[in-house]
C-alpha cells in the first residue's frame, strides 16, 4: 500500500511539474522576441561572459542592458554571479535553449533555400516562351 | 530583390516572404519537379542525389542530400495535406540525420501572383509543439529517475529484490 500511495505521489508531482513547464514556455519565447535579447543569448552560447562586455555593442545604458538580463534571469535562460566588482552572466543548459536554436537554424536554412530558388529562376529558361525568344525583357 | 522576412519566436514559427521574377506556375514547378529541385535545393558542397516526390494530397516526399568528399547524408521527408497548383502547398516535414529530436513540424507555401511578380509566403510551424514535446520527454525522463532513487531507497517498505 506505501508503493501505491508514493507512485501516487511521484504522478502529481510529475504532473505538476509538466503545467509549470509548459506555463514558462510562454515567458521564454516572450523574452527571446527581442533582439537585443536574442543577440546577448547568442554571445552567451561561447560561454559565460561579463555583463559589461554583453552591453558594449549596444548604444543603450547599463540598467537597460540589466533589464534585458533580469528578463532572461526570470525565464530560467541564464544565470547571473558577481566575482568582485564585475557581474558575470553565463546560458543555462535546457531544452527550451535548444528549441529556440532549431528555430534560428531553420530561418537561415529558408532564406538560403528563398535565395537560391530566386537565382534557379533567374537563370532558368522559361519553359512556356517559344525557344529563341529571350526569358526576360532587357 | 529583398526579402521581406518576420521570425517570430513569440509565435513559435518562421514566416518568410519573397518576391520572384517569375510567374506563380513556374515557382510553383521549381519547388515540387525533382528535375529543377535538384539544380536550386543543396547548399554548395550537398548535391541532392536522392529526389522523390508524388505532389497529391496524401503523397510522400523525400529529399536526400549528400555532401560531396565524406558522403554524409541528410534527408528531409513528409507528407503532403493540401496541394493546389499553383497557389497552395501544405507538407509535413521531418529531418533525417540532422535535427534528430525535432519531430514533425509543418511547411505552407502560398503563391500570390501574376505573369512575372509571384509574392511567395513561407510559413514553418509547430515548432511549439516540438518544444513542448521535448519538455515531456526531459518530464518522462527526471520522474523515472525519480522512481527509480524511490524505489532503490532502503526503508520504503518495498524491497526491489522482490521484483525480480
Amino acid at each position: 500500500m506505501r508503493l501505491s500511495a508514493a507512485s501516487r505521489r511521484e504522478e502529481s508531482e510529475r504532473s505538476i511539474a509538466t503545467v509549470g513547464e509548459e506555463d514558462g514556455l510562454d515567458d521564454v519565447f516572450a523574452a527571446l522576441s527581442d533582439p537585443i535579447r536574442r543577440w546577448i543569448i547568442g554571445q552567451l552560447q561561447h560561454g559565460p561572459c561579463s555583463v559589461t562586455q554583453l552591453g558594449a555593442p549596444f548604444a543603450v545604458s547599463a540598467p537597460a542592458i540589466s533589464k534585458h538580463l533580469a528578463v532572461l534571469e526570470r525565464c530560467g535562460l541564464i544565470v547571473r554571479w558577481k566575482a568582485g566588482r564585475v557581474h558575470y552572466c553565463r546560458l543555462v543548459a535546457d531544452p527550451l535553449a535548444e528549441a529556440a536554436a532549431w528555430i534560428e537554424q531553420h530561418r537561415a536554412f529558408w532564406e538560403r533555400q528563398l535565395e537560391a530558388l530566386s537565382d534557379y529562376l533567374d537563370k532558368e529558361e522559361d519553359p512556356c516562351r517559344p525557344s529563341g525568344e529571350p526569358t526576360r525583357q532587357p | 530583390m529583398p526579402a521581406v522576412r518576420r521570425a517570430d519566436p513569440a509565435t513559435i514559427e518562421i514566416e518568410l516572404q519573397r518576391r520572384f521574377r517569375a510567374s506563380p506556375e513556374r515557382v510553383f514547378r521549381a519547388w515540387t519537379q525533382p528535375s529543377a529541385l535538384r539544380e536550386w535545393w543543396c547548399p554548395p558542397g550537398w548535391i541532392a542525389d536522392e529526389v522523390e516526390l508524388d505532389v497529391r494530397v496524401g503523397g510522400s516526399y523525400r529529399i536526400r542530400m549528400s555532401r560531396v568528399g565524406d558522403r554524409r547524408l541528410v534527408a528531409v521527408c513528409g507528407q503532403f495535406l493540401d496541394v493546389r497548383p499553383p497557389e497552395r502547398l501544405v507538407y509535413t516535414w521531418r529531418w533525417e540525420g540532422a535535427f534528430t529530436h525535432l519531430p514533425e513540424t509543418l511547411v505552407t507555401l502560398e503563391l500570390r501572383g501574376a505573369e512575372t511578380d509571384t509574392l511567395l509566403t513561407l510559413r514553418h510551424q509547430k515548432f511549439a509543439d516540438a518544444a513542448i514535446l521535448q519538455q515531456h520527454r526531459t518530464g518522462w525522463i527526471a520522474a523515472c529517475n525519480r522512481l527509480d532513487r524511490l524505489v532503490t531507497e532502503p526503508g520504503l517498505g518495498y524491497d526491489r529484490a522482490a521484483a525480480y
